[in-house]
């Protein structure tokens, strides 16, 4: 069982995460702005982060998932995003200025969301 | 850059290698080697660029610069923009038919002038103004008119000595001192995620009028996944009664250049564009010039301050007088060598931009203002303006006041204020941004310059107790229709049926049904107006019957009947 971060300002996405990872043993933490998840992160223990990247603003993840590497935060970052194919956004992974270890573009199906979510666990 | 391939039959064809955006350039330099382009020259580019002859034509045909027929050797173009009608344009273009013996649009039998009307030029604040060829001249008198055509006569060049405006460049942020490459310097110190952090943290916002956050799109610049990225610094100022980036660009340039070069580095960009509004080519050489010392310095080129890898040229590209250009997608369209129409959004040019790869646009004042966050920090940039709008605007005032010119005022600042500043004296109104902004009655002059009240890129026309503003928005109709790419419906049918409305009005033959039907269109246009031109096309006309309802024949019923929302 891995603790895990959910960062989302879409409540359903946040619920559906949690219900999903939950049903697979996982105890998941939610989140819906910076500031609440900087709370939840600096009371640390956490296995994993999941990150959207546009909350308030546009970039808040991005901002969000640089200041968590600077702080020395060891859990691996995934964003969870819904700019990416479709929207003719692609990021690219840059430990520099996007210090994150995988991408998973929304919408998401469970199994891929459970999938990604162990592969990235295993490795760690 | 150019290559050699082998043609059709055997012989060598040079073709540029960005091709497609080598156009303009192209087109450019025949227009300005022939005084117009030919279907002979436009076939021949054509070839070249592999392009078909149409898609030559309708670029030529889009810039009010590019020319498809013969005109005079020398074209001499009176701006008509608000501020030069204010100051007498209209008696400027009779000295000038008057001397020439032809009317506006006409040439000289002997061909050697075309006389001719264009938009603001940026010299609002030395009013009337006139560009002859590619010279700015300013504070133009009939005795100024007559040396200019005794010039043509004689063949003699012409000489002009444009005074500067004399207001003391002093201001909180842009205007405040600061050492040379000291913001590059801090910046390479720094490191790239950390500049990015800055200039996120500073709360920039962008200074062309829009107010998009700098830090966010240069945040989703730098994350976009791709080898190449460009850096676009918008110098393509053309929004009427602005003058602030010329200012800077002449006596600030160094300070854009290095807020270019610190862009490359947080992007991760190795090209940056200047793209130079048609009107600002006199500026040429001296921008030349100034590049050409970045680059012995070390601060242009490969390896920038002796940081490996950190490589950033910045190349200059000249718009054509199209004012729609302002526009970051128009100018991406530009820039790759099209017609200035602007793009659906998304994508974002943060993602997709010149020739599809991520690419970061910031207005010439933001790139300066970024250089002082770097060398002083974000906490020291946002002591400066409000919570919602940190720092300072440079804006141009024009118009009825005692002191046109730039100044550098914090946000926050009122009109009234402003006022004072300029030594303007019995003020009816004030415009504030433009021919896209709005008209702010005497009652409003305590409203504040900033994101949260009064937005505006920089423009701020003053107007005078004696002046009527139904003449103002029909001014601004004008040119809008004139500006406007006629890409989308909303904008190309909707600013006639303005222009239409403002004559009505004048003529006190506007029902108050017309009006509401005006008010409806406005709004259909602010929604369905693919850019901000078209969005804002019929802004000022409607604060103008809005606030100043004593000026037009309308029953009173009819006034009571409109009802207006804002």
């Amino acid at each position: 069982m891995s603790k895990i971060l959910i960062v989302d300002d879409d409540q359903d996405i946040r619920d559906s995460v949690k219900m999903v990872l939950e049903s697979k043993g996982h105890e998941v933490e939610a989140a819906s702005n910076v500031a609440e998840a900087e709370k939840i992160i600096r009371k640390g223990g956490l296995d994993l982060i999941l990150l959207d990247i546009m909350m308030d603003s546009p970039d808040d993840g991005i901002a969000l998932a640089r200041k968590i590497k600077k702080d020395g935060v060891k859990a691996p970052i995934v964003m969870l995003s819904g700019v990416g194919q479709v929207t003719g956004y692609h990021y690219g992974k840059c430990d520099e200025v996007l210090p994150c270890i995988d991408f998973i573009e929304k919408p998401v199906t469970p199994d891929e969301l459970i999938s990604k979510v162990e592969a990235v666990l295993g490795k760690e | 850059m150019a290559k050699k391939i082998e043609g059709k039959n055997g012989q060598t064809i040079i073709v540029p290698v960005e091709k497609r955006s080598a156009l303009l350039p192209m087109l450019q330099k025949v227009q300005e080697k022939k005084g117009y382009i030919s279907d002979k020259d436009m076939q021949e580019i054509a070839d070249r660029l592999r392009i078909h002859p149409v898609e030559v034509y309708s670029v030529v045909t889009f810039y009010s610069f590019l020319n498809a027929e013969k005109k005079g050797k020398h074209i001499i173009r009176v701006s008509n923009c608000m501020p030069n009608e204010l100051a007498g344009s209209h008696r400027i273009i009779n000295a000038f038919e008057k001397a020439l013996k032809i009317k506006c649009s006409e040439t000289t039998k002997d061909g050697k002038v075309t006389l001719e009307m264009t938009g603001c030029i940026g010299m609002c604040d030395k009013a009337p103004a006139v560009m002859v060829d590619d010279l700015l001249v300013g504070n133009v008198t009939p005795k100024t008119v007559s040396e200019i055509v005794k010039c043509f006569k004689s063949g003699k060049k012409l000489e002009v000595k444009n005074t500067s405006d004399k207001i003391k460049r002093d201001g909180p942020i842009v205007f405040s001192p600061i050492g040379p490459y000291e913001g590059l310097k801090k910046a390479v110190e720094l490191g790239r995620s950390e500049v990015l952090d800055v200039v996120r943290g500073s709360n920039l916002k962008g200074r062309g009028g829009a107010g998009f956050p700098v830090g966010v799109k240069w945040n989703l610049t730098a994350t976009a996944s791709s080898d190449k990225k460009f850096v676009v610094c918008n110098a393509d100022e053309g929004e009427p009664g602005t003058f602030k980036d010329k200012v800077l660009l002449e006596e600030y340039l160094p300070l854009v250049l290095e807020g270019m070069v610190i862009a490359g580095f947080a992007v991760g960009s190795d090209t940056g564009f200047l793209y130079l509004r048609g009107e600002y080519k006199c500026m040429v050489p001296h921008i030349e010039k100034t590049l050409a010392k970045f680059r012995s310095a070390g601060m242009l080129g490969r390896n920038i301050m002796g940081r490996d890898g950190f490589n950033f040229d910045i190349n200059i590209r000249m718009g054509s007088g199209a004012y729609v250009c302002g526009e970051e997608t128009a100018l991406i369209e530009s820039l790759e060598g099209n017609r200035g129409e602007p793009r659906n959004k998304p994508p974002f040019p943060v993602n997709t931009g010149y020739t599809g790869y991520p690419t970061t646009v910031n207005n010439v004042e933001t790139f300066a203002s970024v250089v002082h966050i770097m060398a002083k920090g974000a906490d020291w940039f946002k002591k400066t303006g409000t919570e919602k709008s940190s720092g300072s605007k440079l804006i141009s005032v024009s118009g009825d006041c005692g002191k046109p010119g730039v100044y550098e005022v914090p946000f926050g600042t009122s009109i009234a204020e402003i006022l004072k500043l300029t030594g303007a004296k019995n003020v009816k109104a004030v415009q504030v941004g433009g021919a896209a902004g709005s008209c702010v009655p005497k009652k409003d002059f305590n409203k504040k310059l900033g994101y949260e009240d009064l937005s505006t890129g920089g423009s701020i026309m003053i107007f005078g107790a004696k002046r009527k503003m139904l003449d103002a928005a029909e001014n601004f109709l004008r040119f809008f229709k004139e500006e406007s790419c006629g890409q989308c419906t909303p904008c190309r049918q909707g600013v006639p049926v303005f222009l239409e409305g403002v004559k009505a009005v004048k003529k006190g033959e506007c029902s108050a049904s017309y009006m509401k039907d005006l008010m409806s269109l406005s709004e259909t246009m602010q929604v369905a107006s693919k850019c901000g031109l078209g969005q804002a096309a019929s802004t000022a006309f409607m604060s103008i019957i809005k606030n100043f309802p004593n000026e037009y024949k309308l029953s009173n019923k009819s006034k009571k009947e409109m009802k207006f929302n804002g």
